[in-house]
């Protein structure tokens, strides 16, 4: 016994000693690095971020014609504003704040990131990927989606029938509101959604909340993981013109095991609580309770996010929500992929139906969703109107108790409107979910 | 006092006749032998107190014969010294064998010069630069690593490399009349010696024989800095600090110079730095950058200008400024007594955090390779404050 707890002991001061031994290896390698290369570092989140890339950095003209090179500070911060005993193009005003060469934020058309992330006249020296909205790159649409080409055009759109675009001083008014410690007058509505020092050219986000950290470039910030967390799954819907390919990157992977937790970061803001007002609208945001999978009556949810579907994919089968309706099947049913893959619960992505910038048509909606580019037809009335066309992306339909051309008068996030709410759903109360 | 003291011996002498004469005699002398100690120490203590004499030496020591020539001969042949590229052989005032360069610019592969490795040279081919930097990169003695002769350094005209793009200080706010005609060392026209003296030799008078050791380690006394150019950080008058005993020669982070720094904008002038500190100096020339009003330099949230004289944010990514770094420097409100080799959010962004004060190999005088980071691979000092912007 004695003999056995020796040995422990001399075991233990063993590996006490192999630890030391470890510990002073590593110090010794780490001074070594240090003493021969003193002055190199390793790349940090900014050098991994799409300002910082040495390829494709920032790189205003004014700036690298002395010399500064891609991603270099100085092309957006002015510690000085003075190089070689002038200002820099852009020229003019006062001082700005965080030392950025031009006002950080004033309106919706006068923002410091504007000066780089637009078409004619941008002060970046090249782009090497145009600011094209999210159908052009994510959707695919690389025919129909090349208005917008910027950013600026994104958010100050002058083409389409009907543009809408995040409001910037809206989001301003709201994130200061929500985050008075992180977001200040000055600050820059962008900011509320990317952070220059960070983003990435294939995860650009940061959550409001959250801007020190990346969203939706690991395990666990996928839509994928949003789906499973709350009883559904995510199908990717079709790239443009494909119907075996699909979003957001052209693969074969439909899961959103490949795709940002755009629910997540979008209800950082868009969600059952906030009350987020709209100068554009002249009224309140609707509450989006996508994570709610209750459908009973005055809960915030929606049949897109995580309450279940009444009815089978050809609109004819009760799927077990007391449908006491005999003639379902007129209700219409859903398009492929979703169709076929014919999933209990669908969970979408907000970026399926959504632009994140600027649409040409309202509420932001994309003009190109599940591979089919739907802007052909002109706003309704008469049918068939631009809306129908819309939905018709992903569903088709049988019967309807009213007209046939705006479906967004009625389905709406979180709509109780009698007519063509769930009716029928024994579960839900008189009244359930539509859209 | 001592009348007083033979007086009370008189009176001891009174009680000889109870004593023996040989040990009163002997207690005589003891006693008049300890007294002269006293009075000597008491009367050496008064001087020092009272600024008579001081403890130290003066900050030159060595030779007159060294500096100063009676008639700029001995033994027929010429006694000035010259920089490299002088060719001046002519009598200089204060009865000088050289001009500023001929002391401190012989362009040799040393950084100090002299028996005592007391002179430093701020222009020479060393592969280490001091800490005010290194005229060679202007004249092109050291091969440069970005920028060119006009953007490297502060282009005195006593190595005769003038600027030949700017004709005036860049954010010249108190419009001081220094052209690159007549930018020089000292004086109105330059950094060192009194700035409201035109003559840079008159600005600098006396420096160089004034006891300075408040200015250094171990004997550091803030309050009585910046009074003269004697008094103050490397003759700069009115700035306070520390002086390393080998002007950065051999740095590291508990040997270098302390900087003064402030917390406020203060009030300066062409000729008086702001808050004693060196950023305040540079502003005597630079004042736009540094801000004349809060209009113009901001404040926290946002800061229009990068500010200087500013404390470290005692929060998020400047917490991990902690180790004082030679590329990045601090200055402190308070110069500390020796060279502290850590930094707290008490200590001070300053101009010299980025930049040297003479010449660098870098674009911009700055103190690393800014212009061509991230491309270059190399550290960027932002990095040091700004931990997560790397």
């Amino acid at each position: 016994m004695v003999r056995l707890e020796l040995l422990i002991v001399r075991k233990k001061h063993l590996k006490k000693r192999l630890v030391s031994l470890l510990c002073a290896f590593c110090s010794a390698l780490f001074a070594l690095c240090c003493i021969f290369h003193p002055d190199t570092v390793s790349s940090g989140p900014y050098l991994d971020s799409a300002h910082g890339n040495t390829a494709y950095g920032v790189d205003r003209s004014s700036l690298s014609l002395f010399g500064y090179a891609k991603g270099n500070c100085a092309h957006c911060h002015e510690q000085h504003a003075s190089v070689g005993g002038n200002e820099p193009s852009p020229q003019g005003g006062s001082a700005s704040g965080y030392a950025l060469f031009s006002n950080n934020f004033t309106s919706q058309s006068e923002d410091v990131c504007y000066y780089c992330h637009r078409g004619t006249g941008s002060l970046q020296s090249s782009f090497s990927h145009i600011n094209y909205d999210y159908s052009y790159w994510f959707g695919g649409d690389t025919i129909n989606q090349i208005q917008p080409n910027s950013v600026f055009d994104a958010f100050n759109p002058t083409f389409g029938e009907n543009p809408s675009y995040h409001n910037l001083q809206d989001v301003l008014n709201f994130v200061k509101m929500k985050w008075p410690e992180t977001f200040k007058n000055e600050s820059n509505p962008c900011s509320a959604c990317h952070n220059p020092h960070l983003s990435k050219r294939s995860y650009p986000i940061v959550k409001p909340s959250d801007r020190n950290n990346i969203w939706g470039n690991e395990a666990g910030k996928k839509m994928s993981d949003f789906a499973a967390a709350h009883g559904g799954k995510y199908q990717a819907p079709y790239r443009y013109n494909s119907t075996s390919t699909y979003e957001p990157d052209g693969s074969l992977t439909t899961d959103g095991s490949n795709m940002p937790d755009y629910v997540t970061f979008c209800t950082d803001c868009h969600n059952d609580t906030n009350v987020i007002y709209s100068s554009t609208l002249g009224r309140n945001l609707q509450k989006i309770g996508w994570a709610q999978e209750s459908r009973t009556y005055g809960a915030v949810a929606d049949y897109h996010g995580s309450v279940a579907r009444c009815f089978g994919v050809d609109g004819n089968v009760d799927q077990g929500c007391g449908c006491s309706e005999l003639n379902c099947s007129n209700w219409g049913s859903l398009k492929e992929p979703y169709h076929s893959a014919n999933y209990m619960n669908y969970i979408l992505s907000c970026t399926d139906c959504h632009e994140p910038h600027g649409s040409r048509r309202q509420y932001l909606l994309r003009t190109t969703v599940n591979g089919s580019w739907n802007n052909q037809v002109p706003p309704g009335p008469p049918a068939p109107s631009w809306e129908r066309q819309f939905c018709l992306s992903c569903h088709t339909h049988n019967a309807h108790c009213g007209n046939l051309w705006n479906c967004l008068n009625c389905h709406y996030h979180n709509s109780y409107a009698r007519c063509f709410a769930c009716t029928w759903c024994a579960f839900g109360g008189v009244h359930g979910h539509a859209f | 006092m001592n009348c007083d003291v033979w007086l009370l011996l008189e009176d001891r002498e009174g009680y000889s006749d109870i004593m023996q004469a040989e040990n009163v005699e002997m207690d005589n002398r003891k006693i008049r032998s300890r007294l002269a100690l006293l009075c000597s120490f008491l009367l050496i203590a008064g001087m020092v107190l009272n600024g008579t004499i001081s403890l130290s030496e003066a900050n030159v020591t060595g030779n007159c014969s060294d500096c100063h020539t009676m008639h700029n001969s001995q033994n027929g042949v010429n006694m000035q010294i010259l920089a490299l590229g002088e060719t001046d052989t002519g009598p200089k005032g204060f009865l000088l064998r050289s001009t500023c360069l001929g002391c401190h610019g012989h362009g040799t592969g040393k950084s100090l010069e002299g028996a005592y490795n007391n002179i430093p040279q701020v222009l020479h081919s060393n592969a280490t630069d001091l800490a005010g930097g290194n005229f060679a990169y202007i004249t092109g003695m050291k091969a440069r690593t970005s920028g060119d002769s006009n953007t490297v350094g502060h282009n005195v005209i006593d190595i005769g490399f003038s600027e030949t793009v700017l004709t005036s200080p860049p954010g010249d706010e108190y419009s001081t009349n220094i052209t690159n005609a007549n930018f020089t060392c000292a004086g109105a026209r330059g950094c060192h010696g009194d700035r409201t003296i035109e003559d840079k030799l008159i600005a600098m008078k006396g420096a160089h024989h004034t006891d300075n050791h408040i200015l250094k380690f171990g004997s550091i006394d803030e309050k009585n800095q910046g009074s003269s150019t004697g008094l103050s950080y490397r003759f700069l008058k009115g700035v306070k600090g520390g002086e390393d005993s080998l002007w950065e020669a051999a740095p590291s982070s508990i040997a270098h110079n302390e900087y003064k720094g402030s917390t406020s904008m203060g009030t300066g002038s062409a000729t008086s730095p702001a808050n004693n500190t060196v950023s305040g100096l540079c502003a005597e020339c630079h004042g736009y950058f540094h801000g004349t009003s809060s209009n113009e330099v901001g404040s926290q949230d946002p800061w229009l200008r990068h500010p200087t004289d500013i404390a470290l944010p005692p929060s998020g990514e400047y917490t991990y400024y902690t180790t004082y770094n030679l590329t990045v420097p601090v200055a402190r409100t308070s110069i500390p007594d020796n060279p502290s080799g850590g930094v707290s959010s008490s200590d001070v962004v300053m101009c010299l955090s980025c930049h040297r004060a003479h010449a660098s190999t870098y674009y911009k005088i700055m103190r690393w390779d800014y212009k061509n980071w991230p491309g270059n691979g190399q550290i960027n000092g932002c990095n040091v404050c700004h931990t997560s912007k790397n």
